[in-house]
């Protein structure tokens, strides 16, 4: 017969010991979901600044945390335009986090052009977009 | 503790250089440290690329966030120009590759080389430009990373060739260096590299916690959403681990401890005084409970609920050896190994999802064995199961919810207790058929489940890892 066992009240008291003093967790970054562009633009659509204060407002409690930005563009257009529209993309989204105050460390941006898009189908925008990453750190 | 140390010979005459050539002479034990990702990667990086690729700034950036200083080829200045000088890219130092001297003060301790923009087969001469100046200037336990695209994602046959062809580099580099210089070289293939947090398989594969893991291939997937921030990855994560009680469970055991993971280890009735030893070690929690028998899962679930307690990581650990050619095999003995190995897994991890006991970021990881591989004489029960645990861990990733992973871990020989009991032959034989011709450690194991278990190792699913100093047994 398969008995289960409780450990015994010493080990759980230690347990509990252990598990109030471990290090001290931060709360969770907000939810990331792509920031999405219209074509030819690299301006940030009003309705995108909450989400991206939300994004500052963590930073700035978590000074550690490093946040990668990638920007990208759909693959209609030369692509030398495409990665300057992107690299243009992931600049202002870089811009508007800096000016709320996010120290420059904590970002990282890239510009992927066209090279890595959401969606393969002719559909494109979904691939007109800047990417937010939260790094392990 | 000198049985786990590999056998050293002495001299170095011709039928030395002979055996050492096909491996047959182990090469210096590498340097083993514990998985960690702050502060984890010390060592000069030599990164080099092929073309202007956003990877290379994307590895380069995630090299700074884990503090590693890093070392560019001179020759690619212009190619590292505007990446290296970003205001977030800091420690460069720019190197001639043919001006590296072998002393060991100069030799090279870890290289990434982005291979992502190879597209026809005369590009691969980039890896021969590389590495032929710099082959013989390795340190000891040097650590080779090529980065590459998957090649059923490439436009063209030509670059899909191109790509595919790594695999082969990679494997018969890692051949070279190990028995040399006990150095390593793995192959990553980035799918959407631009979701990919590289930071966790850099820390990794570029350091002595992946010192028995050569000549794999993995690939990693572009991930959702975000990481967890926390002074130890798995702080406040709940780890499960079937199996504790036994050596590679113990291993395991001690280094999601050491990460900051609560533990629960469970193992049958008649284990129970050796896992509360075990557990006491790690300050865990055990359980003991027969994991084959059918309502197992049940006590299970029934302990959780009471405990309010999810499971960030489960590790299926547990092993049970009949060499017997299928001719002899009784049905019990089929019955039992592949229950062990396949059966209790598939039916354990089915109850936890289907009762949402693994947490949002959970991590399924299970042991397999090189049999499984391989196949082997004697084990046709043994390798259907453990193939089939790949099969499963597989077929399982693509149907997980975002965010929870699954792989296999593959220990090749591992010193351990059970092992020892081995005859002398068989035992040196099995050590020496790897590129590092020695066997590994316990510890080894334990690092590449912290690896996958780690927050920002989400990219990695459905994965076969194997630790096993690329044995010969396999690819």
């Amino acid at each position: 017969m398969t008995v289960l066992i409780m450990e015994d009240p010493q080990l759980i008291a230690r347990y509990e010991l252990a598990r109030n003093t471990s290090p001290v967790m931060h709360d969770s970054p907000p939810c990331v979901s792509p920031i999405l562009f219209a074509p030819e633009q690299a301006n940030l659509n009003p309705a995108d600044e909450g989400e991206l204060r939300a994004h500052a407002n963590f930073l700035k409690s978590c000074r550690r945390q490093v946040l990668q930005i990638h920007g990208h563009a759909d693959r209609i257009g030369k692509p030398a335009h495409n990665l300057q529209l992107s690299r243009d993309r992931a600049q202002t989204v870089k811009a508007f986090l800096l000016a709320e105050g996010v120290a420059a460390e904590q970002l990282q941006h890239f510009a992927w052009g066209a090279a890595d898009p959401l969606r393969q189908s002719a559909d494109h925008c979904d691939n007109r977009r800047v990417e937010l990453i939260y790094v392990a750190s | 503790m000198s049985s786990l140390l590999p056998l050293q010979l002495s001299g170095a005459g011709w039928s030395q250089k002979l055996l050492s050539y096909f491996s047959l002479v182990p090469a210096q034990a590498p340097r083993r440290t514990h998985y960690r990702l702050a502060g984890g990667l010390k060592t000069p990086v030599l990164v080099a690329g092929t073309r202007n690729g956003a990877v290379l700034q994307h590895i380069l950036h995630a090299l700074t966030t884990l503090g590693a200083p890093i070392c560019l080829p001179e020759s690619s200045h212009s190619l590292f120009k505007g990446k290296a000088s970003s205001e977030s890219v800091t420690q460069v130092k720019w190197v001639r590759l043919d001006k590296i001297r072998s002393t060991p003060r100069e030799q090279v301790q870890a290289i990434v080389f982005d291979s992502s923009e190879l597209g026809r087969p005369e590009d691969l001469i980039a890896l021969y430009q590389l590495f032929h100046p710099i082959i013989e200037k390795l340190a000891p336990g040097a650590k080779i990373l090529v980065m590459g695209k998957p090649p059923l994602e490439c436009r063209s046959p030509e670059a899909a060739a191109t790509q595919e062809g790594l695999q082969g580099f990679v494997r018969s580099l890692a051949k070279e260096i190990g028995p040399r210089h006990a150095a390593t070289a793995n192959l990553i293939y980035l799918h959407r590299p631009s979701a990919c947090d590289l930071t966790s398989t850099l820390a990794f594969f570029l350091t002595g916690s992946s010192a028995y893991v050569s000549g794999q291939t993995l690939t990693l997937q572009g991930q959702q959403g975000a990481i967890r921030v926390a002074n130890s990855p798995l702080a406040g994560k709940t780890a499960l681990i079937t199996g504790a009680s036994q050596g590679l469970g113990i291993a395991i055991a001690e280094s999601l401890h050491a990460q900051g993971a609560k533990i629960i280890g469970i193992d049958p009735e008649s284990n129970r005084a050796r896992l509360k030893s075990v557990m006491r070690s790690v300050r865990g929690r055990s359980l003991s409970l027969d994991l084959t028998v059918p309502s197992s899962a049940g006590q299970l679930k029934e302990y959780l609920d009471k405990e309010e307690t999810l499971l960030d990581i489960v590790v299926h650990t547990g092993a049970l050896t009949t060499d017997t050619p299928l001719g002899k095999l009784t049905p019990t003995q089929w019955s039992q190994v592949v229950d062990t190995h396949l059966g209790r897994v598939t039916r354990l991890t089915g109850e936890l999802l289907e009762a949402d006991l693994i947490a949002s970021q959970g991590r399924i990881i299970a042991l397999g064995t090189l049999p499984g591989l391989a196949g082997q004489f004697g084990q046709t029960h043994h390798a259907a199961a453990t193939a089939g645990l790949s099969g499963y861990i597989r077929h399982l990733s693509h149907h997980l919810p975002a965010g929870i992973t699954a792989n296999v871990v593959v220990p090749g020989f591992i010193e351990s207790e059970w092992t020892q009991t081995l005859p002398f032959t068989s035992r040196e034989l099995a050590r020496r058929l790897n590129s590092l011709g020695q066997g590994g450690l316990p510890v080894d194991i334990g690092n590449a489940v912290a690896y996958l278990s780690h927050p920002a190792s989400e990219g990695v699913t459905g994965q076969t890892l194997r630790v096993c100093g690329q044995n010969l047994l396999g690819r």
